[in-house]
């Protein structure tokens, strides 16, 4: 279980994020809507640990982000300005990032590939693939190690109609799995029928 | 995280400049423009030459690593989230600046050899030390690059540095005669023959950098900016 109590992060005088209370249940998508600079990605970017709320704080299985933990203990993320190696090809993106975890096969790596709609085999350096290749292979990056926590930031940018279905049913297998899966979109029709719990956004506060 | 290898021919093609620089200018060496860097001299006229050979190549070292902590922080993001550890994560991108710095000055050495701008008295003791102080002084410049990349951005870092640089041997060649102890806080003069005294000259005025204590602020600058920056990178926001 994920708990936000009193988040708030401020970025050079401004209020990005402001006394964000909420609990993430297990096994459940929630979806964060809102305009651009509402601040779903920067409440995706606390949740992750990626940076250091002003004040409040993450909870995740009854420990405290960045002070009993660093970062949740099993997760996967697609986020803005995220980059993986372009001088590989995918599988060996996925292969190297295998290596810190060490909880993910070689075949599960491949699989991942493969439910995303990418050829495990194909060779292409990262840098050659299309944009919508490129998020395929991010969502593969996000799922392929099974995490608790799944945080994904606009998953379906770039990618084309079939595609998004692939998407939502690689969303739905993973909630069946028991993964939280928390969504952020600024295209409310996209994913909110996808969505246990639609939650607004608007100028850093959750609207409940 | 690789650089894009246009970079690096540009880095190598600055060093090919500085060989034919050094060779057209027929200026006095003791080991090699390079290594011998810039001497204290009256003379502004050949200050400048001396500048331009040595100033060439740490412009375009400089240039190899502007951005690099930017580039390569998209990619931290996916090794973090997956419980990489943020200090081993930063001391691996010095580790690795070292490495690609060194190669650099092997190269270096490697081109002025094959056009004739280097003696081979650098092959000497001294000489060998000469290279060691140069290795370190521009790996120490690296460091501060990336260090204040942390807090200004990749372009003001560059910026910051270089004027450094310049501003640095020309002050000193102005404070020759003044405070000694002054010349340890301009970095390029720790690396410089004609300055920390490995360069056997009598056309020149005397050094000011004793050689060991010139190591030690190197390695200790060093030792504080990679510390700085680790400290940082504990603290900072993944934007």
């Amino acid at each position: 279980m994920i708990e936000v109590r009193h988040l708030s992060k401020k970025i050079k005088s401004t209020y990005v994020l402001k006394d964000i209370c909420y609990q993430f249940e297990e096994g459940k998508i929630y979806g964060l809507f809102g305009k651009n600079g509402s601040g779903k990605t920067m409440l995706l970017r606390a949740l992750a640990g990626l940076i250091v709320p002003t004040e409040g704080e993450v909870v995740i299985n009854r420990k405290v982000l960045h002070r009993d933990i660093s970062f949740p203990p099993s997760i996967g993320i697609i986020i803005e300005n995220m980059e993986l190696l372009p001088q590989y090809d995918a599988y060996t993106n996925l292969y190297i990032l295998s290596k810190v975890k060490k909880v993910a096969s070689e075949g599960e790596i491949r699989k991942a590939l493969q439910r995303v709609g990418l050829d495990p085999f194909l060779k292409t350096k990262v840098k050659k693939y299309s944009l919508g290749m490129k998020q395929r292979l991010n969502i593969a990056q996000a799922i392929f190690e099974k995490p608790h926590i799944i945080l994904l930031d606009e998953p379906t940018n770039a990618i084309d109609d079939e595609g998004v279905e692939l998407v939502q049913q690689i969303l739905l297998e993973e909630k069946k799995r028991g993964a939280t899966i928390i969504l952020a979109s600024h295209i409310k029709e996209d994913l909110q029928h996808l969505c246990d719990v639609a939650l607004k956004m608007s100028e850093g506060k959750l609207l409940l | 995280m690789i650089r894009h290898f246009s970079f690096f021919l540009f880095v190598v093609g600055s060093f090919i400049v500085q060989a034919i620089f050094s060779n057209h200018f027929q200026l006095f060496s003791f080991y090699g423009s390079f290594v011998d860097g810039v001497p204290f001299t009256l003379s502004h006229g050949l200050v400048y030459k001396y500048l331009l050979i040595w100033y060439l190549p740490i412009a375009s070292i400089s240039f190899y690593f502007s951005g690099y902590l930017e580039d390569v922080r998209k990619y931290a993001i996916v090794l973090f989230v997956r419980s990489y550890n943020r200090m081993k994560w930063m001391l691996n991108q010095y580790i690795y600046a070292f490495v690609v710095t060194m190669i650099f000055i092997f190269i270096q050495t490697f081109i002025m050899f094959l056009f004739r701008a280097c003696s081979e008295n650098i092959w000497t003791p001294n000489g060998i030390k000469g290279l060691c102080m140069y290795l370190l002084s521009i790996y120490t410049l690296i460091c501060l690059q990336l260090f204040l990349e942390l807090y200004v951005g990749a372009r003001f870092s560059h910026l910051i540095v270089n004027l450094y640089v310049i501003l640095s041997i020309l002050l000193s060649n102005e404070l020759h005669d003044g405070l000694n102890w002054l010349h340890y806080f301009f970095i390029p003069d720790h690396g410089m023959g004609f300055r920390n005294g490995l360069s056997s000259s009598t056309a020149f005025e005397q050094y000011v950098i004793h050689f060991s204590i010139g190591c030690l602020v190197l390695l200790f600058s060093q030792f504080l900016l990679v510390s700085f920056s680790v400290r940082k990178t504990k603290k900072m926001d993944w934007l």
